[in-house]
């Protein structure tokens, strides 16, 4: 659910330090650097997935030149994530079937060892011809306000971006959320010791007792 | 909402056999709470609790005054509210269907112990949009934690070329997060002066009260609210108490 669809998805993060003065060039070296890099399907080698960055306006567009991501103050690139992975029951399904022609052309069961190499090649034969899954999550960082939008709540999606963050920009990042903008207010309106003695409000944590029964009621009392 | 049974005969459930076993049993309550005063994660579940208080129309209509971070703006509960108390394992409530925040069943969990952990809502803001039309209205389902936003739908566009149309988009976004961070600072106003105990608290106990009690028990239950009055809703409201277990 990306910025550009019609039903979105969003998750704050607060950007820990600002952006080097002439970011220009180390940003745009870094990001592409960090462009995802297509996987081969006809490479032997066991990587199946990749991580990198796309334009935020067509996921296929790896050419990532810095007027492309960095608009009106703002910083847009999507996270790209490629997995190629056959569907593992259907090599078990084809390991099977080959196994059944093999063992009935040979008369004897297979070894253990040649079962094995077998599944590799139809592993391999069916990488060749299966597309990667590809999934992304956008991110739009407000560079003067050091606020940062990212486009998904799943947990992987969310681990991936922080570590590609932290490596492309080599900056820190932290989630914004309730606490920490209380914090902000407090310390604006000098409210900092109120926020700091405040403690959860015992009838929203245990219930409103007289109104009906409340089985925690009395939880954070001692806290008060 | 379960219920734990123990039948005769059965094997004993994991609580016994902790009890039994002499071993100190981990108290999830007392964990989740230790964890939430670490973050003040509690903050963002009072504050979604209060705001369907607050966007009754009997305690404010959901409105916010103009502020440095927006103009002002109204907030209404929209047709999903997800309740739990705290702790794993503790019941959960989702009510769904127009104005669900109006309901005894909400308003009962409310006054159980159980805060809002997700709710969908509508943020309206201008009688006259931009174009002189309708007012705008933004959607979105609020998480207490963290305050992740899903299933957001912006107003309208107004733009056509494609790149003035992504820049109205990233606006929007920052109008309906400056919107919510303003309705959460009012809430923090109230919640960290001396108000909320004494009075934001008790008119809080009162509409919940006029939800779920009798008319009867209203009545001898004498100060309800800041008036000094005491009222009960009809329809809705002031029906007949109910026991539930959780």
């Amino acid at each position: 659910m990306g910025f550009l669809s019609s039903s979105m998805a969003l998750r704050r993060y607060r950007v820990l330090s600002s952006p080097p003065k002439d970011f220009r060039e180390p940003f745009e070296k870094a990001v592409r650097a960090h462009a995802l890099l297509p996987l081969d399907p006809e490479s032997s080698r066991a990587e199946e997935k990749s991580i990198g960055w796309c334009s935020l306006f067509d996921e296929n567009d790896l050419d990532l030149s810095f007027s492309k991501f960095f608009i009106d103050g703002r910083i847009l690139l999507s996270l790209r994530i490629d997995v190629l992975k056959p569907p593992a029951a259907e090599v078990k399904r084809l390991l099977k079937l080959r196994q059944r022609e093999l063992e009935a052309q040979r008369k004897e069961p297979l070894s253990a060892g040649a079962l094995r190499e077998l599944k590799e090649m139809i592993a391999l034969d069916l990488r060749r011809r299966t597309p990667p899954k590809t999934r992304t999550a956008d991110v739009i960082w407000h560079l003067d306000d050091q606020k940062l939008y990212f486009s998904s709540h799943s947990k992987a999606m969310n681990e991936a971006f922080l570590q590609l963050f932290a490596q492309t920009f080599n900056i820190a990042v932290d989630l914004e959320g309730p606490g920490f903008w209380a914090k902000a207010y407090a310390d604006a309106v000098e409210l900092a010791d109120a926020l700091s003695r405040a403690r959860p409000t015992t009838e929203l944590l245990g219930g409103f007792t007289g109104l009906r029964p409340c089985p925690h009621a009395g939880l954070g009392d001692e806290d008060e | 909402m379960h219920v734990e049974k123990h039948k005769r005969g059965a094997e004993p459930s994991l609580r016994e056999q902790i009890a039994e076993s002499g071993e100190t049993p981990v108290d999830g309550t007392r964990t989740a709470l230790s964890l939430d005063l670490e973050d003040r994660r509690y903050l963002g579940r009072e504050f979604l609790t209060w705001l369907i208080y607050h966007s009754d129309d009997d305690n404010g209509g959901g409105s916010f005054a103009e502020s440095d971070l927006c103009d002002e703006f109204r907030v209404v509960v929209g047709e999903r509210v997800v309740l739990k108390a705290l702790g794993e394992g503790a019941g959960e409530i989702t009510a769904r269907g127009v104005a669900p925040a109006m309901t005894p069943d909400v308003r009962y969990a409310v006054a159980g112990g159980l805060t809002v952990r997700e709710v969908d809502l509508l943020f309206l803001r201008g009688g006259r949009g931009r174009d002189g039309g309708n007012e705008q209205i933004w959607q979105a389902a609020v998480s207490a934690e963290g305050f992740d936003l899903r299933r957001i739908k912006l107003p309208a566009l107004l733009s056509e070329d494609d790149s003035e149309q992504l820049n109205e988009r990233i606006e929007l976004l920052d109008q309906l997060d400056a919107m919510l961070q303003a309705a959460f600072q009012a809430f923090l106003q109230l919640r960290l002066a001396d108000t909320w105990r004494k009075s934001e608290l008790p008119a809080m106990r009162a509409w919940l009260a006029r939800s779920i009690l009798e008319e009867a028990q209203l009545s001898s239950l004498g100060e309800l609210d800041a008036g000094g009055e005491t009222r009960a809703k009809r329809g809705t409201a002031g029906k007949k108490s109910r026991h539930r277990e959780e």
